[in-house]
């Protein structure tokens, strides 16, 4: 049986990390190291090649990966999106332009998505994370594409669980 | 021809927010609608914060009145119900979703499965012989947003509702099939997400027809997981 994954993407610090370890059943490997670039003033360590955590079913084990954060990682990226039942995009709602930030993820994993679903997580709504969603929707429309948008901490485990149950509903009803 | 309907148990005030809605709404209605007092209409609308009486309920059932409750959201469980407060896009929907039945005799057939936004006024198609006869008009909805935590947690099976809804436009009876949930499950789901503005809602002229079947693409796996995030169906 192939690999059953399942993959968290996302800009540099909006909390992907965080939210494999929300989903996990065991703490996740984390492979960040130090960095040393402009990254390093959103956060000490970024992530630089994959984080990966489990999630144990009585007969299975789902695997979830991160994708790395910085450009340099990206021809991994193909690797960890082969094969994966369905995506989890986070969008940090802090960031200049979280339209521009979906469209990169969404563009690079365009034809595993559209072969499976996605959810979309919108991050550090605390502020202004209202007006971020709906501009989110409005984009998703222009393009005829739906996802469900949810405002999500990726600390707080009911709200990972929540978006986790709503990918699940897309991959089998949706 | 002119619709009746029939307020009952209303506070005066809501019978005005009522009353003035409807004809604000009325080139967005199928039917004209009449509201009148003290006689048989086709339709009433039961206050049932103030007419909690079951059997009045069922008396005008018996007099082949159509009822649409109006109370506060989750009291009770009703298939036609108006939440409060009273919001013009509940009251569409429960016109159209009424007038199911009594569109039937209407002369003009309009064609099938054609798709009207609300606000516009019933075309007049000639059906051609070999068409099948339309049953009437359905109300059917398509989910905008994807509803906050509260309402997801409120309905079972609310997340599957939401996954069917979110890229067709589809009436709560083809909704409850291909979610294998009860209708009455699905039409509080609807009404929850109406009171937040989450639905695209629209009139669609039909046949019955079956319903998409439940998707088969249900993986064990998929399945697993979601009883380990929570879900209770
Ligand atoms: N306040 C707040 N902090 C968050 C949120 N999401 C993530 N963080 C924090 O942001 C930091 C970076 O998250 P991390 O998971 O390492 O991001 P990654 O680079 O995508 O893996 C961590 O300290 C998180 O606790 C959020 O929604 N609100
Ligand atoms: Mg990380």
């Amino acid at each position: 049986m192939s690999e059953l994954k399942l993959v968290i993407t996302g800009t540099a610090g909006v909390g992907k990390t965080t939210a494999i370890h929300s989903l996990s059943d065991k703490p996740p490997i984390v492979t960040d190291a130090d960095t040393t670039d402009e990254l390093s003033e959103i956060k000490d360590t970024t992530t630089v090649a994959f984080d990966f955590g489990e999630i144990y079913l009585d007969d299975a084990t789902v695997h979830v990966y991160g994708t790395p954060g910085q450009e340099r990682f990206r021809h991994m990226w193909e690797i960890i999106a082969e094969g994966a039942l369905g995506f989890i995009l986070l969008v940090d709602a802090r960031r200049k332009d979280p339209i521009a930030d979906l469209e990169i993820y969404l563009d690079n994993f365009r034809q595993y998505i559209e072969s499976t679903s996605a959810v979309i997580g919108v991050t550090r709504t605390e502020t202004e994370g209202g007006q971020c969603i709906e501009d989110l929707y409005n984009y998703l429309e222009q393009k005829q594409l739906f996802y469900p948008i949810m405002a999500v901490d990726p600390r707080d485990k009911s709200d990972m669980s929540q978006l986790m149950l709503s990918l699940l509903a897309m991959l089998e009803y949706g | 021809m002119n619709r009746t309907i029939q307020l009952h148990g209303f506070s005066k005030n809501d019978e005005m927010v009522f009353t003035s809605l409807l004809s604000l709404l009325s080139n967005k209605t199928q039917y004209q609608w009449d509201v009148v007092q003290n006689r048989a209409a086709e339709v009433v609308v039961i206050d049932v914060d103030n007419e909690s009486d079951t059997e009045v309920i069922r008396n005008f059932e018996r007099d082949g009145c159509k009822v649409i409750t109006y109370g506060q959201p989750g009291l009770i469980d009703s298939t036609l119900q108006l939440n409060k407060p009273m919001r013009a896009a509940a009251i569409l929907r429960c016109l159209a979703e009424v007038s199911t039945n009594v569109a039937v005799d209407k002369p003009n057939k309009p064609r099938e499965n054609e798709v009207l936004s609300v606000p516009s006024q019933q075309p007049q198609h000639n059906i051609p012989v070999s068409t099948p006869i339309p049953t009437g008009v359905s109300v059917s909805y398509r989910l905008k947003r994807w509803p906050d935590p509260s309402i997801l947690k409120a309905t079972p099976g609310a997340t599957r509702i939401c996954a069917i809804m979110l890229k067709q436009v589809l009436s709560a009876e083809e909704i409850a099939e291909s979610a294998g949930l009860a209708l009455s499950s699905v039409r509080e789901f609807i009404g929850n997400c109406d009171q937040k503005g989450y639905l695209d809602i629209k009139q669609r002229v039909s046949q019955i027809r079956t319903p998409p079947a439940p998707k088969s693409r249900s993986n064990p796996i998929l399945a697993k997981l979601r009883l380990k995030f929570g879900a209770r169906v």
